[in-house]
């Protein structure tokens, strides 16, 4: 297992049940990690928590589609900690289960602004200093629902789509810099997000779906992040890692 | 008369979709690609019976370095593939359910499979239409509405000048060729297939990666 000690990683959306589980294991491996979310109070309480097990975290509060403001808040973090050596663009919102036909331009537009123009702002941000440190590793996360094409808004599963797309694209241009780009797409996890869509019952209800009667946690999601993290894995790039688990027969 | 409509039928692809579809009997209509949501819906709700939408919108583009794109760069890359077929999809999903079924074919490229350098506006905006094929695929089909994607890997014509021409297959990937594919799954042989996607690369993808 690598030593993240003296790296920097920023997880944006780290408020939320998967971002701060990757928060915890990321500080946990050494690294100083930087809790971004719109929502301070989400932020601030992760980052406690992370303090509270003995790593070292700092809240970034900004909206991740204002250009200016993630460079500000990027420029500060550099210049207090160095140079983000670990991205996740983890922020995210659901796509509440809606049909198509009830998928307003406003709502069509705010899922592409934060989804994917903001895991491009973001990356935009952090890789001149990723490059000059000399490499880096960026995680998107994405959904199973975008391979599988599940029902959970397909504005939503269009996002991750791009988002798949982009970390293909800065797969081989980033290549020549040392930095990977990969992607996890998690299926169905209890999570604030899953809840909101799903409610407990529907969560039940594809826990039941699954050969293995169970979600996974997010801890277990957390090891795909890990994976890419992994110092041995300086030659995946360019890769989506698909979590979603077998379903039982009857069901498909 | 059923109807055939295409978006950004105009450029050498839509114009040759327009061409075949027009000879082969059909009503074509054709809108530009600008994202403008009730622009479209109010030209598909025109357009008559349409049981036939090919999404083929895309700007056009510059190779860029990553740090070169800028904002609205981006912006109008997937506005204008993403915004567009999505907008599209939502207003002939409701004369489709009235006539009964129909199809939807989205046109992308192989970049969002194997990677682009420079190109990450154009990949990120051609990668939401795999996902959507997918997920339209699913929502859709109990409205008997066939959705697929064919990636249309032109190595001659406009996109000559970007490093086509031969293919592991001894020629290069014609418009002609893309429309072949287009008009394959336009027709009963491809009633049954939905939420597929078809790389016409002469064999591109699989070499090397």
């Amino acid at each position: 297992m690598s030593d993240l000690k003296g790296q920097v990683a920023l997880i944006t959306g780290a408020g939320g049940t998967l971002g701060s589980s990757h928060a915890r294991a990321i500080a946990a491996r050494g690294a100083h990690v930087v809790i971004h979310d719109i929502i301070a109070d989400a932020a601030d309480a992760v980052v406690d928590d992370v303090v509270r097990l003995g790593g070292s975290a700092s809240p970034m509060v900004c909206d991740v589609t204002d250009r200016q403001a993630v460079k500000s808040c990027v420029d500060a973090v550099t210049a207090e900690h160095g140079a983000v050596f670990i991205l996740n663009n983890n922020a995210g919102i659901t796509g509440n289960n809606a049909l198509i036909k009830d998928i307003d331009e406003d709502f069509f537009d705010r899922m592409f602004d934060i989804h994917v123009k903001g895991a491009f702002l973001v990356t935009q941000e952090i890789v001149d200093g990723m490059k000059a440190a000399g490499g880096g590793r960026i995680v998107n996360t994405i959904s199973g629902c975008a391979h599988s094409g599940a029902v959970s808004g397909s504005h939503y599963n269009g996002a991750k789509g791009a988002i798949v797309g982009l970390t293909r694209a800065l797969a081989s241009e980033f290549t020549p810099f040392g930095i990977t780009v990969n992607a996890i797409a998690p299926g169905v996890t209890p999570s604030g997000m899953t809840r909101v869509r799903l409610g407990e019952e529907g969560l039940a209800a594809r826990a039941k779906q699954l050969v293995s009667d169970r979600l996974p946690t997010p801890e277990e999601i957390t090891t795909g992040v890990m994976f890419f993290l992994a110092e041995e894995a300086a030659i995946v790039t360019g890769r989506v890692l698909n979590m979603q688990q077998p379903r039982k027969a009857e069901v498909i | 008369m059923s109807t055939v409509f295409i978006t950004d039928g105009d450029r050498p692809l839509g114009t040759a979709l327009r061409e075949s579809f027009t000879n082969a009997g059909f009503d074509v209509a054709v809108h530009p690609a600008n994202g403008d949501a009730k622009s479209l819906a109010a030209a598909i709700s025109s357009a008559g019976p349409v049981e036939l939408l090919i999404n083929n919108a895309e700007p056009e583009f510059d190779r860029l370095a990553f740090e070169e794109i800028d904002e609205n760069i981006f912006v109008n890359m997937m506005t204008g593939v993403a915004r567009t077929a999505f907008f599209a999809v939502q207003a002939v999903h409701p004369i489709m359910q009235t006539l009964g079924g129909g199809k939807i074919i989205n046109v992308s490229s192989s970049a969002p499979v194997c990677g682009m350098t420079g190109g990450a506006h154009f990949t990120a905006a051609k990668g939401s239409l795999y996902s959507f094929t997918r997920s339209w695929a699913n929502e859709l089909a109990t409205d008997n509405i066939r959705v697929n994607l064919v990636a249309a890997d032109v190595t001659t014509g406009t996109a000559a000048e970007d490093g086509g021409g031969e293919t592991p297959l001894g020629r290069p990937v014609t418009i002609e060729d893309v429309v072949e594919t287009i008009t394959y799954l336009a027709g009963s042989g491809g009633d049954m297939i939905s939420g597929q996607e078809i790389i016409v690369d002469g064999g591109f993808t699989r070499v090397g990666f």
